[in-house]
């Protein structure tokens, strides 16, 4: 019996890679356009997986990954239960900005006219006061 | 409509070091579990011949907890998370990674400065510029 050594397919699809891997004195310019393709979208595209939803007793709170976005960059809309958040982040290098917009489904019972937001080292956090029927309501025994 | 508040396991980061003891469900940053460190997302442009930009994302690192280093034609970005979780904030909904540390290690495959490295964080973005030595780029040779 003839034994034939099995070629991996690696010519497809993988192949910049596999390429790059084996000879990485091909230089950076390699790496950089690697780097672009494997970096897919424009990286402060809000995502479901840089989302958090908290609460406190008096509170809930949204966090939200937003790297790169300026405070004065984003919009926030609160409308009967759905947050609206809508930013646009300027990279350097790219003639218009790049938007996003994310609608997030808040709990019931929020006291949205004291809303807050802050913005900090790429974070996003919205605080929203529970209204008071919200709030657990401590019980005094006598 | 995508406003829920169901996460996928985190993959933009991929996960290099589930460190062993790791539990599911809760991980936030709140409570004692090992280290969860995570490649970040990156993105990379040539500025010039020979100056490249590379921008990485670092959502709640400060400026004092980066590191950039280079050795040989490694680079190497650590960079830790300290922003934590309030104690008494819980988790509506379901539970998701927060990493405790970023690391991206990247090998450049050419010489670059070491002097001319500058890195500056700004809103949760890293963004290192890295260029070529003098010596080693192409020299124009005027014919007389």
């Amino acid at each position: 019996m003839k034994l034939l050594r099995y070629q991996y397919p690696l010519s497809h699809g993988l192949s910049d890679l596999d390429r790059w891997f084996r000879s990485p004195s091909e230089g950076f310019g390699r790496l950089f356009d690697l780097a672009e393709r494997l970096s897919g979208p424009a990286f402060s595209d809000i995502s479901s997986e840089n989302f958090d939803l908290f609460e406190n007793d008096d509170h809930y709170f949204v966090r939200l990954e937003i790297p790169g976005v300026k405070k004065e960059d984003l919009t926030l809309e609160l409308h009967d239960r759905q947050l609206a958040i809508e930013f646009q982040s300027r990279l350097p290098g790219q003639e218009d900005p790049s938007r996003g917009k994310r609608v997030v489904s808040v709990p019931e019972g929020i006291d949205s006219t004291s809303v807050s937001a802050k913005l900090e080292d790429g974070i996003l956090t919205v605080t929203l006061p529970k209204s008071p029927e919200t709030k657990p309501i401590s019980v005094q025994v006598s | 409509m995508s406003d829920t508040i169901t996460q996928k396991p985190q993959n933009v980061g991929t996960a290099v070091s589930p460190t062993a003891g790791c539990c599911e469900g809760e991980l936030s940053a709140t409570g004692s579990h090992p280290a969860w460190e995570v490649v970040p997302r990156y993105q990379a442009r040539k500025v010039e011949d020979h100056a490249w930009e590379l921008r990485v994302t670092l959502p709640g690192v400060r400026r004092e907890d980066v590191s950039v280093s280079l050795e040989d034609d490694e680079l190497e970005i650590v960079a830790e998370r300290k922003s934590r979780t309030p104690e008494n904030w819980r988790r509506v909904g379901v539970a998701r990674r927060i990493p405790d540390r970023y690391r991206l290690e990247l090998g450049l495959g050419v010489v670059v400065d070491p002097e001319k490295i500058a890195a500056r964080l700004e809103d949760g973005v890293l963004t290192v510029q890295l260029s070529a030595p003098e010596e080693a780029r192409p020299k124009r040779i005027s014919v007389d």
